[in-house]
């Protein structure tokens, strides 16, 4: 790199200044552990909350359940509290961040809170078997801090709590055979997600927050849409998934943002051969020539997609 | 390294490099649109996602060109064989000659995974072919395909520095023992494990000090000691931990403490001292060195051996440690960041807590870590004046920012 930095600035691409500010990057004289530490400070978050998870497991009897109650409030209100502070206040677009400990202070925020409300129920069993309103409830929470913190891992967490209230409430209101509804529920979930993320856009609200949206969504829908042609309803499935499919592929295309190309055709793959397989029957040539065939056309296309949108830049 | 990629990848290394400095707001985007323009290389990349996309589906397609002939002559076992000794040279030969030297691809997925597919074929043939000649020579013919695994894996991370050979390269060694004792009946277990001890610790040296003249290397040449150093130094550790040591043994593999000899109590207590020592010799190398690699190494290992303290140190109750831990951590992290940002310029000697340059991993850009982006932490916010050393705020987190 040293050479290429001389070229560069030789030929005057690079100020003086920025080659010797590279040059000091390049040969360590100037050296950043910002991902180390934040790596420390993410694993001792995550420690830390699955100790105290545990000591209010063992100790709950001993310390009493007012007590512990009153401790995890008392923490999750600081970690809130912190961020409420340092924070900027709300804005629709991307706000800076305070300081190395907010992300983290609001995360160790919402994982408290979590605890509990996951201690209030086994303790007093508030909600008994409606226990699954308190996966709505910090779903939500946990959406507006995202937002109100401008926040993209709460922001994560939060749409991660409502898939699973959905999945949870499914399964639990459902008798027998509810992986039928609960597909239904993933489309339904996948869709909505990122529809709102679309939503955002037009809204010109956190905008930011779009590829967590389409990210989490797209992967969510593909993967229900391709559970659904596995069904006894397959045919209604396969057109679907090849619908949307298309439209992660063309998003992928006007966007460059090619993980989404590969959403599409992993996941239209996989759907549409076990379509094929539940309803052809072949020979096992017929299946090795159906893999071969596939197999060079797709080749081929991701070659042509390369040349013409030249994927590497 | 073939001529082509020695001398192309400088300037794919300066391509990609302009990308951070853009992203980090050390240069301006026309600065780096006249870097990449200077440097326009040779060699052809694809973005990451087409690159696993070729690899995926030309695995698929040439399993299935093998196949066919397979079945469609009703082939056995020898006749499988001689088909996988056809197509190996073939495979090795039309992406070394039609795809890298014809077509001037680079780390494209196709020609990698051709000729990954290639030593695959070579190694299976041997192994196969050998099964009908008795047991013990089916042992054998295994074994040979072992070394033809581990020869041909490292044929590639020299010849075309692939990382990912490398570490194939690194788990074929690791496995090598275990496969000589079962292939040739030794029942020495014990033995087998201070043999990969040896050969775990005899790579990692060796890739330390390979990478002492780093500047010299070709990047994909780095990629693979530092993928050797840290395939090493993770495998010694997983056998030194006791807590992994147990839960690899006797949990996944079955071995009752009988079958390995070390049973007695200076042994628990060389691997407590080991457990502690390796991270923190890790640490203070990575401080001196200033060698990402191993700082990444000390961080993980070190959080690893604090978790796992109970199995050497009865200090407490797994909750109490776990809880102490997570404190110490959390603790030391932030003291560490204030104590880099109280510093003149934000830093102490040559080290800062601010982001510098976005990091870069093996193969991934940008768009890459943008997928993985709940987990990673907020990037600098390009200045409008170019970088300043010491002026930027902390991210954090991942939860913020975008790629």
């Amino acid at each position: 790199m040293q050479d290429a930095l001389n070229d560069l600035e030789g030929s005057g691409i690079l100020s003086r200044e920025q080659a010797a500010l590279l040059r000091r990057i390049y040969g360590r004289e100037l050296f950043s552990v910002h991902w180390e530490l934040r790596l420390l400070l993410y694993a001792g978050i995550l420690i830390l909350t699955t100790g105290l998870g545990l000591l209010v497991a063992k100790h709950f009897a001993s310390i009493g359940h007012l007590a512990l109650l009153a401790a995890i409030a008392l923490g999750c209100a600081g970690c809130f509290a912190y961020c409420l502070r340092r924070g900027g206040g709300f804005s629709p677009q991307r706000s800076p961040t305070a300081d190395a400990g907010y992300d983290y202070a609001l995360l160790l925020g919402c994982l408290l809170f979590g605890t509990l409300q996951g201690y209030l129920e086994f303790r007093y069993q508030l909600l008994a078997q409606h226990w699954n309103w308190w996966l709505l409830g910090s779903g939500l929470l946990y959406l507006l801090c995202a937002h109100y913190f401008d926040n993209r891992l709460v922001l994560s967490l939060a749409l991660s709590t409502l898939g699973a209230w959905l999945g949870v409430k499914t399964s639990l209101l459902t008798a027998g055979g509810w992986d039928a509804a609960l597909r239904g529920n993933a489309i339904f979930f996948g869709a909505t997600v990122v529809a709102a993320g679309a939503a955002q856009v037009r809204l010109g609200w956190k905008r930011h927050f779009l590829p967590v949206h389409l990210h989490l969504g797209i992967n969510i829908l593909l993967a229900a849409l391709v559970a659904g042609i596995d069904s006894d309803t397959g045919l209604r499935y396969l057109p679907a998934l090849v619908l949307v499919c298309a439209g992660s592929a063309f998003y992928a295309q006007q966007s460059r943002r090619f993980a989404f190309l590969l959403y599409a055709l992993l996941f239209g793959y996989l759907g549409v051969t076990i379509f094929v397989f539940e309803h052809v029957r072949w020979d096992t040539e017929g299946y090795i020539l159906y893999f071969l065939i596939t197999a060079a056309a797709l080749v081929s296309a991701l070659v042509a997609f390369h040349r013409r949108f030249r994927s590497a830049e | 390294m073939i001529a082509l990629y020695s001398t192309g990848e400088d300037r794919v290394q300066v391509v990609e490099e302009s990308w951070r400095w853009e992203e980090a707001g050390l240069v301006s985007p026309e600065q780096a649109a006249a870097v990449r323009e200077r440097y326009r290389p040779e060699l052809v990349r694809v973005n990451l996602f087409i690159r696993l996309l070729l690899a995926i589906f030309t695995t698929v397609g040439v399993v299935a060109l093998v196949a066919l002939p397979a079945v469609i002559l009703d082939f056995e076992v020898f006749g499988i064989a001689v088909l996988l000794l056809l197509f190996a040279p073939l495979c090795a030969w039309v992406a070394d000659r039609q795809l890298i030297h014809g077509r001037r691809l680079y780390r494209c997925g196709a020609e990698e995974v051709l000729l990954l597919l290639a030593v695959g074929f070579l190694a299976l043939a041997v192994g196969i072919s050998a099964h009908e000649w008795g047991r013990s020579a089916e042992r054998l013919g295994w074994l040979a395909a072992h070394g033809i695994a581990l020869a041909g894996a490292t044929v590639l991370a020299v010849r075309y520095g692939y990382a990912l050979a490398a570490l194939g390269a690194v788990a074929a060694l690791a496995g090598l023992p275990f496969h000589l004792v079962d292939a040739l009946q030794w029942h020495q277990p014990g033995w087998a494990r201070v043999a990969l001890f040896l050969l775990l610790g005899t790579a990692g040296i060796w890739a330390h000090q390979g990478l002492v003249r780093r500047e010299a290397l070709p990047r994909g040449y780095l990629w693979c000691l530092e993928t050797v150093r840290l395939a090493a130094l993770a495998g010694i550790y997983l056998d030194v931990n006791l807590f992994a040591h147990r839960l690899l043994w006797r949990d996944w593999l079955g071995w009752t403490p009988a079958a390995v000899s070390w049973s007695d109590p200076w042994f628990d207590l060389c691997c407590a001292v080991l457990t502690i020592l390796l991270p923190a010799t890790a640490l203070a190398l990575g401080l001196v060195r200033r060698d990402r690699a191993l700082l990444w190494y000390a961080v993980i290992a070190g959080t690893a051996s604090i978790l796992t303290l109970k199995y050497f140190l009865h200090l407490g109750y797994l909750a109490e440690e776990v809880t102490a831990a997570g404190l110490a951590l959390t603790g030391l992290a932030f003291g560490i960041l204030r104590w880099l940002r109280t510093g003149a310029d934000r830093r102490r000697g040559a080290f800062t807590g601010d982001s510098l340059l976005e990091p870069h991993l093996y193969g991934l850009d940008a768009e890459a870590l943008a997928a993985m982006q709940p987990l990673a932490p907020t990037p600098e916010t390009p200045a409008a004046d170019g970088f300043r050393p010491g002026g930027g705020g902390f991210g954090g987190g991942g939860a913020s920012g975008g790629y």
